[in-house]
């Protein structure tokens, strides 16, 4: 009876399989023969979220009359470079539209898997108003003259701190370690916080050599020279990574910094374990979202990032990535693909964009009403700190290879106390310069 | 000889241990019990953790020094179950007849090769270690030519790519286990069987599937585990209409923050229909569909 | 026990199979593999062939040709260079060396406490159902999703676990937390091991279920102990099941991927890059497809060698018997 029991029992999971399977297909959505579906691939985050009311609104006001359907996948963090880049090199046709971080455009590009939006652009200008944009953030995505995403949002690090405990927030890197000294209760048992602040160590991001340009320029450094060959083995360089090693070597930062990225960032600040971190802007919608961050929502305050001072003033620089809307060239409806990507771009539905959540670098979005009104004051800041010293990466198809592995490896190991900081910095200016020969970009 | 109650005692440990002769049976059955409850607790723990973050309320959840005393909140079922742009219904269908198709053919599949390899080394070595090269390779490297080859049949998005994704690492080790046990089973019963005149398909379903059942059900269970947990494929070749139930989850992980609070409601939902399956197949993992039911 | 005449297999007509004319070399050929043992080959070989040939080839073909993701589609071809690259990489040999302690590490504590629990859930209990259902917890939740969870357990600011180690057991991780340089490693496979002993659990208990009682009875009627039985009867027995179990739990061991990705991604800096995370990391964050699939190859002949080791000492003679 077992037995047969058994069997029964495979072939009726079998069966119940196969039936759900084809209930499952019959539920696809049937595609009519003038519609034509273009996908938009966004990833889960504030930006995927901020994005669903807008695709819904090109569906209501938009698909009737152009016969576009819009359609966006939001999948996870995890994986999302491996993804954009399998989907890409396959030249599947889906998704139309993807996301991807400018630093990834060099490479992806190279293989000839991206639109060049500069034909489309020189044809309707108006459709595009690109001199609404901030230039750094359409310079990111512009490769030899060839432009192959518009940005939809702009990153750079800035300052948060706990305003109830800081007076001044921290004007110049030796006033981050003075301060950060001054809150980590290890040194300091009155401190009210237990760490000063935060180091984004974490392995394989670029995170660790994006925050440490932002001391490095300032001292006066440049991560590369006219010919692409890697300049970081110099007194800035080693000036700049000290800051980091002190803070490890003083105990102010919290342990492990290779596992510190965004998350544990944030929520170091917003659970009351530090004083101030070096974080993205994008961080200040979950910052003064009271549901989210209950405890001291109305206690953190931004401030710009600290530089040198010099004769007077202070030199800072923001290191500025962004994540824009590139059209995959293989796409079987190119030319819709992009024409949803403008309209997308263009200033009435990015403010909308920028509202729910988004940050669209145009100096019309970050200086509008409607902006203002949810983060009062904050976009006009930041524009204002974006045009005055907003910097690029050199634009590499190897800047990843340089950012994730080789950076990240020896910044770390520097914090870490394991290397010196010039010789953590010649050996990475090393593998730097033997990867550019090794691919044949330096002059 | 016959003072426990169930002759059929697992081997190894015989029906009167030395031990308990010292602490007594009552004495040697609670040190298994203590040893077995050591175990679970500290295989349940981190779970527990992870389930009782799905209640907690989410500032609480990243808070020092941890918190255990809370009112717990049902926002981030709320969240997993409700919100229509996580549709739960749909990963948690798609995870289904992903898991359920691939292993039952799998099972299929492997049960006939094993039987082949077992009784006559079929393939011979060279095979054997063909099959178990195809669970050897790391994701990372196949995932483009995987992909065009999919997308060459109009597959990704679909669950038949995951279906036949996941059949190449588990029929390597279906066909091995499978294989072991059979190899087991005494070669007299199908010369018997023959005698009667059965047909291969009769030796098959009457004779050694039976016998094979604890070898079945242990397979079943770990490719069924094997498909509704992996991640890397499943992100790679779903996108909208074939999203399975773990990666669905892990878009809880967003660029910025991590739902901590839904990630743990999720998973923990998620692993019911595993759950319920391992419950289920374990009355198949017991000694009685042995030799003793066909000797009698 | 063991193999023998399949039933039928001298009579191909009463197989149903076409009878064969003039034995031309195909229809040898059909005639050898059309036989009721090949036959059931077949499925499984269908299936493997469909889906590994075009990747694999794909695959080995990069391995020959220097493909970045900038030069995906125009990649020269370089012959061996790749793999020269590779075995000179001293991050390459590390890795691999990462991955040895890491299979041999988790796999042998893995079958230890697999085996155990075997051992002890196979006598006569109460509740056995509940109890097998608990034990095999850990495997029911998926490796990248309980990674996410243990981020937060693990962590030193937020994690219960850190916490309760220093309140009760007074170890601190040096400060740095069990994902901190020193502690990676140890933890990373800490985590593998409370993952994956079920699945040595399941497959050996399964294993003790087909074992028959009259051998152990015969044994005990001569006076065997505990652990005479143990030794000299069961794992004897079990041998070929124990051997499956630790092969195939040795060959995922190197794959392993999606929980550490989420716990380290290979960090501290390297501490945790086995050679899995190292393929990944070449071939995305370095965008260096051709030198991923060279080590994807070399990592293929490794883990074959390293199987058909484990068979001769695992399996010994069982596997080359015929009959």
């Amino acid at each position: 009876m077992n037995r047969i029991r058994m069997l029964g029992r495979n072939l009726g999971v079998a069966a119940v399989a196969f039936a759900l399977l084809g209930a499952g297909t019959l539920g696809a959505p049937a595609q009519a023969a003038t519609n034509i579906t273009i996908t938009l691939q966004m990833w889960s985050g504030p930006e995927g979220v901020a994005m669903r009311p807008i695709v819904a609104r090109w569906n209501k006001e938009m698909s009737p009359g152009t016969g576009i359907t819009l359609v966006e996948t939001e999948p996870s963090r995890d994986g999302y470079d491996a993804l954009i880049t399998s989907q890409l090199l396959s030249r599947s046709g889906t998704p139309d539209i993807v996301f991807p971080f400018n630093w990834d455009i060099p490479r992806v590009a190279s293989a000839g898997t991206l639109v060049d939006l500069n034909p489309y652009i020189r044809k309707d200008p108006g459709a595009f108003k690109m001199s609404d944009f901030f230039s750094v953030a359409v310079d990111a995505a512009n490769i030899n003259g060839h432009q192959y995403d518009l940005p939809l949002d702009m990153s750079l690090p800035i300052l948060y701190y706990r305003k109830d405990l800081i007076q001044t927030p921290p004007a110049t890197w030796d006033d981050v370690v003075t301060m950060a000294d001054q809150f980590t209760r290890s040194r300091n048992a009155k401190s009210p916080t237990l760490y000063g602040t935060t180091l984004y160590g974490r392995t394989g991001r670029a995170e660790p050599a994006q925050l440490w340009e932002e001391i490095y320029w300032p001292f006066g450094g440049e991560l590369m020279d006219a010919g692409f060959h890697s300049t970081i083995a110099n007194e800035a360089g080693v000036k700049a990574t000290e800051i980091g090693r002190t803070l490890v070597a003083h105990g102010d930062v919290p342990q492990p910094v290779t596992n510190y990225e965004y998350p544990q960032v944030l929520a170091a600040l917003t659970n009351g374990s530090v004083a101030f971190i070096q974080e993205w802007n994008a961080a200040w919608g979950q910052i003064i979202d009271k549901s989210q961050d209950p405890t001291y929502a109305d206690k953190i305050g931004y401030a710009p990032i600290p530089g040198i001072a010099s004769g007077g003033t202070i030199k800072r620089f923001y290191h500025v990535h962004t994540i824009g809307l590139a059209v995959n060239a293989s796409s079987k409806h190119v030319a819709e693909a992009v024409r949803v990507l403008a309209w997308l771009e263009s200033p009435d539905v990015a403010v909308e964009y920028t509202v729910a959540g988004g940050n669209t670098p145009r100096k019309s979005i970050f200086n509008s009403a409607a902006v203002a009104k949810v983060r009062p004051g904050f976009q006009s800041w930041l524009a204002q700190q974006v045009s005055c010293c907003g910097q690029l990466e050199p634009k590499l198809a190897e800047m990843p290879d340089i950012d994730d592995l080789i950076m990240n490896k020896y910044l770390n190991g520097a914090w870490a106390g394991q290397l010196q900081p010039m010789d953590a910095l010649s050996k990475a200016q090393a593998e730097i310069n033997a990867l550019l020969k090794k691919d044949g970009v330096q002059k | 000889m016959a003072d426990s109650p169930d002759r059929r005692v697992a081997p190894g440990i015989s029906p009167r241990p030395r031990s308990s002769r010292a602490l007594g049976r009552g004495g040697a059955t609670a040190l298994v019990y203590a040893t077995l409850v050591i175990a679970i607790i500290g295989f349940l723990f981190p779970i527990v953790v992870m389930l009782l973050d799905a209640i907690k309320p989410t500032p609480l959840i990243t808070q020092t020094p941890p918190v255990w005393r809370f009112v717990p909140t049902f926002e981030h079922l709320h969240n997993v179950l409700e919100i229509p742009s996580y549709p739960f219904g749909s990963y948690f269908r798609n995870s289904v007849v992903v898991a359920a198709v691939s292993t039952g053919i799998t099972l299929v599949a492997s049960f006939l090769a094993a039987y082949s390899m077992a009784r006559h080394d079929t393939g011979g070595r060279n095979f054997d270690f063909w099959i178990l090269s195809t669970r050897m390779l790391p994701p990372a490297v196949l995932l483009v030519p995987m992909y065009v080859f999919f997308n060459t049949f109009h597959l990704i998005d679909t669950v038949w790519a995951l279906i036949i994704v996941y059949m190449t690492v588990n029929i390597p080790l279906c066909t091995w286990v499978l294989r072991s046990f059979i190899r087991d089973i005494p070669f007299e019963l199908e010369e018997s069987a023959q005698m009667d005149g059965a047909h291969l398909q009769h030796i098959l379903l009457r004779v050694i599937l039976p016998l094979t059942a604890p070898g079945l059900a242990a397979v079943a269970v770990l490719c069924f585990i094997a498909c509704w947990n992996e991640f890397f494929f499943a992100l790679i070749f779903t996108q909208a209409n074939a999203v399975t139930l773990t990666k669905g989850t892990a878009a809880f992980v967003g660029a910025y923050e991590t739902e901590w609070g839904e990630i743990a409601a999720a998973t923990g939902i998620g692993m019911i229909p595993p759950l319920i399956l391992g419950f289920v197949v374990q009355r198949y993992l017991v000694r009685g569909l042995s030799l003793g039911a066909i000797k009698g | 026990m063991g193999a023998g005449k399949l039933p039928l297999a001298a009579a191909s007509p009463g197989t149903g199979l076409p009878a064969l004319a003039a034995p031309g070399r195909m229809s040898r050929l059909w005639a050898r593999f059309a036989q009721p043992r090949y036959v059931l080959l077949w499925p499984i070989t269908f299936i493997l062939l469909l889906i590994t040939v075009y990747p694999f080839l794909q695959a080995l073909r990069e391995s020959f040709y220097g493909v970045t993701i900038q030069n995906y589609f125009s990649a020269p071809f370089v012959g061996l260079q790749n793999y020269a690259m590779a075995l000179q990489d001293q991050a390459f040999w590390a890795s691999l060396g990462t991955s040895l302690i890491y299979v041999v590490g988790s796999v042998s504590v893995e079958f230890l406490l697999g085996l155990g629990l075997a051992l002890l859930v196979s006598r006569p209990l109460w509740g056995k159902r509940i109890l097998i259902t608990l034990l095999i917890a850990p495997m029911l939740v998926a490796p990248v999703l309980i990674g996410y969870s243990f981020l937060l357990q693990l962590d030193p600011l937020y994690g219960p676990v850190p916490y309760w180690i220093a309140q009760y057991l007074r170890f601190t991780f040096g400060g740095q937390g069990p994902l901190g340089p020193a502690y990676a490693l140890p933890t990373v496979m800490a985590v593998d091991i409370w993952q994956w002993t079920p699945f040595m659990f399941v497959l050996l208990y399964a294993g003790l279920q087909t074992q028959p009682a009259e051998v152990v009875e015969a044994a005990h009627v001569d006076g065997a102990g505990f652990l005479r039985l143990l030794v000299q009867i069961t794992l004897p027995l079990l041998r070929p099941v124990i051997a499956v179990a630790v092969l195939f739990r040795t060959v995922d061991a190197f794959r392993v991927f999606d929980s550490i990705h989420v716990l380290t991604d290979g960090g501290p800096e390297t501490a945790t890059t086995t050679i899995s995370v190292f393929i990944d990391h070449t071939a995305f964050l370095a965008g260096n497809f051709g030198e991923a699939a060279a080590v994807s190859v070399l990592l293929i002949i490794l883990v074959t060698i390293i199987a058909r080791v484990l068979v001769r000492a695992l399996f010994g003679q069982q596997i080359a018997v015929t009959r």
